[in-house]
């Protein structure tokens, strides 16, 4: 676009591929959020700094955050995203689910309102088991747990309570209704300040593990042109309900029978949206900062899907140890290349993957003509990725990718977690046996530091592995 | 024809790989596995061998003490050392000092000293990365030490608690 660019960093992602792409950036702050990326008065002094016109929050931290829009606007910078006052009825569960109510786009059967311990359990009872502890504020499945029985009811709200108290600053819980079995399919709506609201697709993003999303794509294999047009509306009506100008998300649990229910609106951009991006050729981050410069929307009023596209997140996280987050060194990474492929990096070689933020470190996109092409895609691209440092779920994206229930597309929100419990790997596949005797038997290779070997140095690869860690720890958790 | 034999470790398993090299060729045997396999690119440390018709691909990153291969999103780390001999592991060594397998901030503390615990109950929730997790205990056993509190900063390793075991028929 043309546009010269400025980026913030907190003192632990110094040197991070986002600060290295900026024209120009600053250190704000220390590594725990709160002393930098959440701090918004020192994000507004560094704009300021830099002479910035407009800030594009990004997807987490203040994305979703009204005070800071309204701060920007009290500086003369332009934020980049919706009204405030969309962002503070969206972004309160309660309230949103009553707006979307009266714009005709039912929510989630469920409760909000006074939250104590009694009222809770009453309404739990109401509902009628299972049911969902959300927090008001939250998003991302922070502050959120399922509750199957009354006796669990009183340490969910406690855990939720406390979750959402750390990530949100507000610990105010609601209940819905646990729908199962669920699809999780949303809508990307764009608006422009003509206040014309256009529906962009459907991502289907039903693959989630503690209701983090860990596949996407778009279209889903669930929504045909009919129910396509009525999610459609469903989310346009809610978006008209607010005035919502620019990039945003209307999330629906989407059941068997082709009935769907609003469950919140992300008033952002969302981390999957690049699927959205492939099958329409469009550039959403692009078209949001446009829509901030007051130009009209150029789209048609229901874009058509060309082909198909498939999101992975990449996390440091290992599979084998309930998923627990990992962090250190990243001393080689090899990223996939080839056509249809787009990788989103956050890390790059000799990078510190640290304790203070969210374990995703990159995001792999595979578009095709159809579903089956861009999941061989993705599935290679997968298979071409290597990261060495950090343990990743690489290997269980793949497993994912190759099972019959994602060829059926049989996925749900319960999916993951109920079919693909990933076990220890027992014996060593005859490809690492034949690639380590490969680099044994191959004198060249070995001892003479070549090129690259040198290029490495710099973060001695192996100096800083230290002891493996090949087992878990003893007392990690259950 | 050349000759040649490798070892490596993998944890305390040793795998021994003997190789014959006919030119561009390597035949490898490694314990019930053997494969006669043939180079089909390589790019700095990545490579990409072909055993018959199959292709495999995959990093290699290897120093005079280890090896570290890639492949299909998971990581093995070999040691190209024999490790000192360790004594048979004690199954007490469950129980003593219990460390924290992550650096996070300790937001619930379940236990204390002198507490008895059954096999699963929770004793500490840790949280990173904006997450819980949940430290429970790994059998039977008795707080003898607490060593952190409530919103405590822990790093990786630091001992939590330090547990006895007791026998799970005393009443």
């Amino acid at each position: 676009m043309g546009r010269e660019t400025a980026t913030v960093w907190s003192e632990a992602d110094v040197g991070s591929p986002h600060a290295l792409l900026a024209d120009q950036g600053c250190t704000i702050g220390a590594a725990p959020p709160l002393s930098s990326y959440l701090d918004g008065d020192r994000i507004l002094d560094a704009a300021r700094e830099m002479a910035c016109d407009a800030i594009h929050p990004g997807y987490g931290f203040l994305s979703e955050n009204a005070e800071f829009a309204e701060k920007c606007a009290a500086a003369g910078i332009v934020f980049i995203g919706p009204p405030p006052d969309a962002i503070r009825s969206m972004g309160d569960k309660g309230e949103s689910r009553r707006v979307a109510e009266a714009a005709g786009t039912p929510p989630v059967p469920g409760w909000e309102g006074s939250d104590d311990d009694a009222t809770l359990a009453e309404q739990a009872e109401r509902i009628g088991y299972p049911v969902l502890v959300k927090a008001t504020r939250g998003g991302g499945g922070k502050g959120m747990r399922r509750v199957d029985a009354p006796e669990e009811l009183s340490g969910a709200i406690r855990g939720a309570r406390r979750e959402a108290e750390t990530a949100f600053g507000d610990g105010t819980l609601l209940l819905e209704r646990y729908i199962h079995p669920a699809r999780h399919v949303e809508v990307q709506i764009l608006a422009d300040s003509t206040g014309r609201v256009i529906p962009v697709l459907e991502r289907e993003c039903s693959l989630q593990r503690r209701h983090q999303k860990v596949i996407e794509e778009c279209p889903s294999l669930a929504v045909d042109p009919d129910l396509r047009v009525r999610l459609g509306e469903a989310a346009v009506r809610l978006g008209r309900a607010v005035n919502y100008v620019g990039a945003g998300t209307v999330e629906f649990l989407l059941e068997n029978d082709g009935s769907f229910w609003f469950l919140e609106m992300n008033t952002r951009l969302q981390v999957e949206h690049g699927v959205t991006e492939l099958v329409t050729g469009e550039d959403l981050v692009e078209w949001q900062v446009r829509i901030a410069e007051g130009e009209a929307l150029t789209l048609p009023d229901h874009p058509e899907p060309c082909g198909w596209a498939i999101e992975a997140r990449v996390y440091a996280e290992d599979p084998e140890a309930e998923f627990m987050p990992q962090s250190g060194l990243i001393d080689h990474l090899t990223l996939p290349a080839a056509p249809g492929v787009r990788v989103d990096a956050g890390v790059q070689q000799g990078q510190e993957v640290t304790p203070y933020y969210d374990p995703m470190l990159m995001k792999v996109l595979a578009h095709g003509s159809d579903r089956t092409t861009a999941t061989q895609r993705l599935r290679s691209a997968l298979e071409g990725l290597h990261v060495v440092g950090p343990k990743t779920n690489v290997a269980y994206l793949i497993d994912v990718l190759e099972s019959d229930v994602w060829g059926r597309g049989d996925t749900f929100t319960h999916t993951l977690e109920a079919e693909f419990v990933p076990s220890p790997t027992e014996s060593i596949p005859d490809a690492v046996l034949a690639l380590a005797a490969w680099r044994l038997a191959t004198p060249t290779q070995e001892g003479s530091p070549g090129p690259s070997r040198r290029r490495r140095d710099r973060w001695s690869p192996f100096g800083r592995l230290g002891p493996f860690r090949l087992v878990p720890p003893v007392g990690g958790p259950e | 024809m050349r000759l040649s034999s490798h070892r490596l470790w993998l944890e305390d398993h040793e795998i021994e790989i003997h190789c014959r090299h006919y030119g561009d060729r390597l035949e490898v045997q490694a314990g019930e596995t053997s494969m006669d396999l043939s180079l089909q690119s390589e790019d700095e440390v990545l490579l990409c061998l072909r055993s018959g018709d199959e292709t495999m691909s995959g990093v290699v990153l290897s120093t005079p003490e280890h090896m570290v291969v890639s492949f299909r999103g998971r990581t093995w780390s070999f040691n190209r050392r024999a490790r000192p001999v360790l004594s048979a592991p004690d199954p007490k060594e469950k129980f003593g000092p219990m460390p924290s397998p992550m650096t996070g901030t300790v937001v619930e503390l379940a236990c204390s000293v002198g507490d008895e615990v059954a096999p699963g109950d929770l004793l500490i929730v840790i949280e990173a990365m904006k997450m819980e997790h949940r430290l429970v205990a790994p059998g039977p056993a008795r707080i003898r030490e607490v060593n952190t509190e409530a919103g405590a900063r822990v790093n990786i390793g630091d001992v939590l608690v330090e547990l006895d075991p007791v026998d799970s028929e005393t009443p």
